[in-house]
């Protein structure tokens, strides 16, 4: 489990280098989109084998897809905006070098992906849909906030590439949004291997100076950031958009249905081990 | 549309289900809600949820004034009272 970070650093911006590509030319929008072709993986789609799901339509159901994939990409853009912020702080605070070349292809690739799920959404729906997360200001242990933050980048990137390599290998789905999922899986693998290596790295330093107390704060936060994430893909938002009646109820019924628990466990089992892996989570919990 | 104690009550219900840091006898209207961690931030984005679909329109979440999550009585005044 132990890496150089400012080794995996040096290889990532290789890559990155490699890789780099124009974002205005890269991916090319359509003037106007059919919305009746599948826009996200049908078994992706919150209610998918709900009596709600299976009382709509082919029809519908693409409709729905469309409005899932625009909370999809609306979230993305949210979780990348406090990414840039977060990573734009970070410049030049570390002393190695690597991280913070780095450090700069990981915010110019976030600031590619958030015109291409912003173009989306404004081009097609109109509007991102709102982000209905707030943060208050607290007191930190040490190092606390820093983990914290590499957490929340951890969580948010782990369950959107599930997402993401779903939707782009399924034949079934339109292409721009195959294209869009694909291009974020491919950058965002070199953003997950390194907030991977961070994430141990911020633990290992830091968790022996801190309390058994703010140790369990952080492992119930760790929870409780997870459970955040996952309500906000049950948005309300997106079953009002598609007409379906009852949208608050069913939100949450569905959220707290078994089906949508299983969904949950498969798509977080890969980054849940991962942090049992690292000792920062005790147990795997459920979702 | 509820009252205003029925909509208070529905609030302190779910502070109550959804946070293991307060019990029934030590929650009324005016309790502090995070100062004291009844809440932390993780759980305002379902209060928000809540707020909504008791009151069943969304708002203006820029518009959102400091404190105005502390307590059940000031959750009211920002999103149910007179003024808004």
């Amino acid at each position: 489990m132990s890496h150089d970070i400012s080794q995996v650093a040096k290889k990532l911006t290789a890559q990155s280098i490699k890789g780099f590509y124009n974002p205005f030319t890269h991916i090319q929008f359509p003037e106007t989109l059919d919305k009746n072709n599948w826009f996200i993986s049908p078994e992706l789609i919150s209610i998918h084998g709900t009596p709600e799901w299976e009382a709509l339509t082919e029809e519908q159901k693409k409709k729905l897809s469309f409005y899932e994939e625009v909370n999809f990409f609306s979230l993305n853009v949210h979780g990348e905006k406090s990414l840039l912020e977060g990573l734009t702080r970070r410049l030049y605070e570390s002393e190695n070098q690597n991280v913070t070349d780095y450090i700069h292809h990981f915010i110019d690739e976030e600031n590619k992906h958030m015109y291409f799920f912003g173009t989306f959404c404004e081009k097609y729906a109109g509007k991102i849909y709102p982000d209905r997360k707030l943060v208050f200001p607290r007191e930190y242990a040490p190092g606390e906030e820093e983990f914290l933050f590499f957490i929340k980048v951890f969580v948010f990137e782990e369950i959107v590439d599930y997402y993401n390599i779903t939707t782009a290998r399924d034949e079934r789905v339109m292409p721009l949004s195959r294209d869009i999922n694909a291009n974020h899986h491919e950058d965002e693998v070199r953003h997950l291997a390194f907030g991977r290596v961070v994430l141990n790295d911020l633990f290992k330093t830091f968790s022996p100076q801190w309390s058994a107390e703010t140790l369990a704060g952080i492992r119930d936060y760790i929870r409780g950031y997870y459970v955040t994430t996952w309500r906000e893909y049950y948005n309300p938002d997106i079953y009002v958009d598609a007409g379906i009646e009852d949208a608050y109820d069913l939100a949450s019924r569905v959220f707290e249905s078994e089906k949508a628990r299983e969904h949950r466990a498969r798509a977080s089992r890969a980054s849940l081990n991962y942090l049992k892996k690292c000792g920062i989570i005790e147990e795997i919990f459920e979702l | 549309m509820k009252t205003e104690l029925e909509i208070k009550e529905t609030l302190r219900q779910w502070v109550l289900k959804k946070s293991k840091k307060v019990t029934d006898a030590e929650l009324s209207f005016d309790t502090h809600l995070l100062e004291t961690r009844i809440l932390s931030s993780l759980h305002v984005m379902e209060l928000i949820l809540e707020v909504e679909k008791i009151k069943g329109s969304k708002f203006n979440l820029k518009a959102i004034k400091p404190g105005a999550f502390n307590t059940i009585d000031s959750i009211y005044a920002s999103f149910f009272g007179s003024a808004t």
